[in-house]
């Protein structure tokens, strides 16, 4: 059974909030005072995690699990980033460079990757799930987005293709509303879920 | 007050005073275990999955998403935890358990808590370890990445995405493609259903995103929150009538 002054307690916050949030900027103060407790716990709790994971890598490498040597990097890397930003402090340009200089070409070629996956992705669901209405109006569509996107036709300045490429720009966002509202209404539903305690962690 | 609120505020909060009644109205009304409301896509992804695990006594992997406080403070990010509870509930005792990856601090810890009881609930507490819900990046590249990293694995049996995650997923679900391991993507965001759309996954959208774990768990909050989840669509079908009618006779601005 869940503890009731817990219980209360968020039942309580949640709700200071949510009324906070419509009638500022008069709860504007509590909302930030409320925001800041939350920005604080965050780091606290990424704090937590990231040591959990440094403790979790140094128990594989211990215990020469497979891969231990993926481990070894992090806790080398983990110890050689905390050093330097301790040293250095993290506002320095020196140990921005440093940092910098390993994750952007390595966050660049990723999304590079991403971009000639989803290309991939989007052949394959040919084959994967055959010439249907759902496909094929896939295919449609991304040509004519693909075509769209390049600004040649809205160059012509021909009113009426004008109005045409406006029209069939709007349509994804219909689509995308109706989504929104299914998305909306679940949460809401889970919002109130956590809200009166139902939902909990498991540790009951 | 209410006055004070723009009209959007103002249907903000009839819509949730709405869902709100909902709730609890079929909190009264439903019996445990009655379910004839809910769609069943979401369930049967799920459980197709938990079946794999269990026949073939390999893992599932579970992608938690990077966003609940990364960024801004986004619940839809926390959506992946009731559908790890559910799932913990039934495969604790499984030869490979559960694995799961957050890819923010505050989800890696609810996540952790979420497996901690789970084990706990089920008087096995010596079989809990901390390796099995893990952190794993605190950016969305460097949780791809690090999931990507973990899926051809051979021991496991499938891989379930449920959060918020950005197109940047479809490198682990190309990943589990290509290393034939079944995927269900739940991921809450609209990008990332479109990108599980085109991958070979069992991809839930919309709303079906946070009826799986109600399916599975069978509680009787989960259910009626999936039943007040129906009547608060119908009341929204029907104001938006409403609004189309109203707008044509020039009667909202």
């Amino acid at each position: 059974m869940k503890r009731p002054l817990t219980l209360i307690v968020g039942l309580l916050s949640g709700l200071a909030v949510l009324v906070a949030m419509f009638v500022a900027p008069r709860g504007g103060s509590v909302l930030a005072v409320v925001l800041n407790w939350v920005i604080v716990v965050a780091s606290v709790a990424l704090l937590v995690a990231i040591a959990s994971l440094v403790l979790t890598h140094l128990r594989f490498i211990v215990k020469g699990r497979k891969g231990f040597l993926l481990s070894i990097v992090l806790v080398l890397s983990f110890i050689a980033t905390l050093a330097l930003g301790l040293l250095l402090g993290v506002d320095d340009p020196f140990f921005l460079g440093f940092v910098g200089a390993i994750i952007r070409p390595i966050e660049t070629a990723l999304l590079g990757l991403v971009a000639l996956v989803m290309m991939s992705a989007a052949m394959k669901i040919f084959r994967e799930r055959g010439w249907s209405v759902l496909t094929v109006s896939f295919g449609v569509s991304a040509i004519i987005f693909l075509i769209l996107g390049l600004g040649f036709l809205q160059n012509l300045k021909i009113p009426v293709l004008n109005e045409a490429i406006r029209f069939v720009e709007a349509l994804p966002m219909i689509g995308a509303r109706g989504l929104l509202i299914g998305i909306g209404i679940g949460l809401l539903m889970m919002a109130f879920r956590v809200l009166f305690g139902m939902e909990g962690s498991g540790n009951d | 007050m209410l006055s004070a609120l723009t009209l959007n505020d103002q249907l903000a909060i009839a819509l949730g005073v709405l869902g709100l009644l909902f709730l609890l109205i079929n909190l009264l009304l439903l019996k445990t275990k009655q379910a004839k409301h809910i769609p069943e896509p979401a369930k049967e992804a799920v459980e197709h999955l938990l079946h794999l695990s269990s026949e073939e006594g390999k893992r599932l992997v579970v992608g938690l998403g990077h966003a609940l406080t990364n960024t801004s403070f986004d619940l839809a990010g926390a959506s992946g935890l009731s559908l790890q509870r559910a799932l913990l509930k039934r495969s604790l005792f499984n030869d490979h358990p559960l694995q799961s990856f957050s890819g923010d601090g505050t989800l890696a810890c609810l996540s952790r808590m979420v497996v901690h009881g789970a084990y706990r609930n089920a008087l096995a507490s010596e079989l809990f370890s901390g390796s099995l819900s893990q952190l794993s990046g605190t950016s969305p590249l460097a949780y791809t990445a690090s999931l990507t990293n973990y899926i051809p694995d051979a021991s496991n049996a499938g891989l379930l995405l449920a959060g918020q995650m950005n197109p940047v997923i479809l490198l682990a679900l190309d990943m589990a493609d290509r290393h034939s391991l079944p995927a269900v993507s739940a991921i809450s965001s609209l990008s990332g259903q479109a990108a599980g759309f085109i991958a070979n996954t069992v991809n839930l959208m919309g709303e079906d995103v946070f009826n799986a774990a109600g399916k599975l768990d069978q509680r009787k909050s989960a259910l009626a929150s999936l039943s007040a989840q129906d009547w608060l669509r119908i009341a929204i079908s029907l104001g938006l009538l409403l609004g189309a009618i109203l707008k044509m006779g020039g009667m909202l601005p």
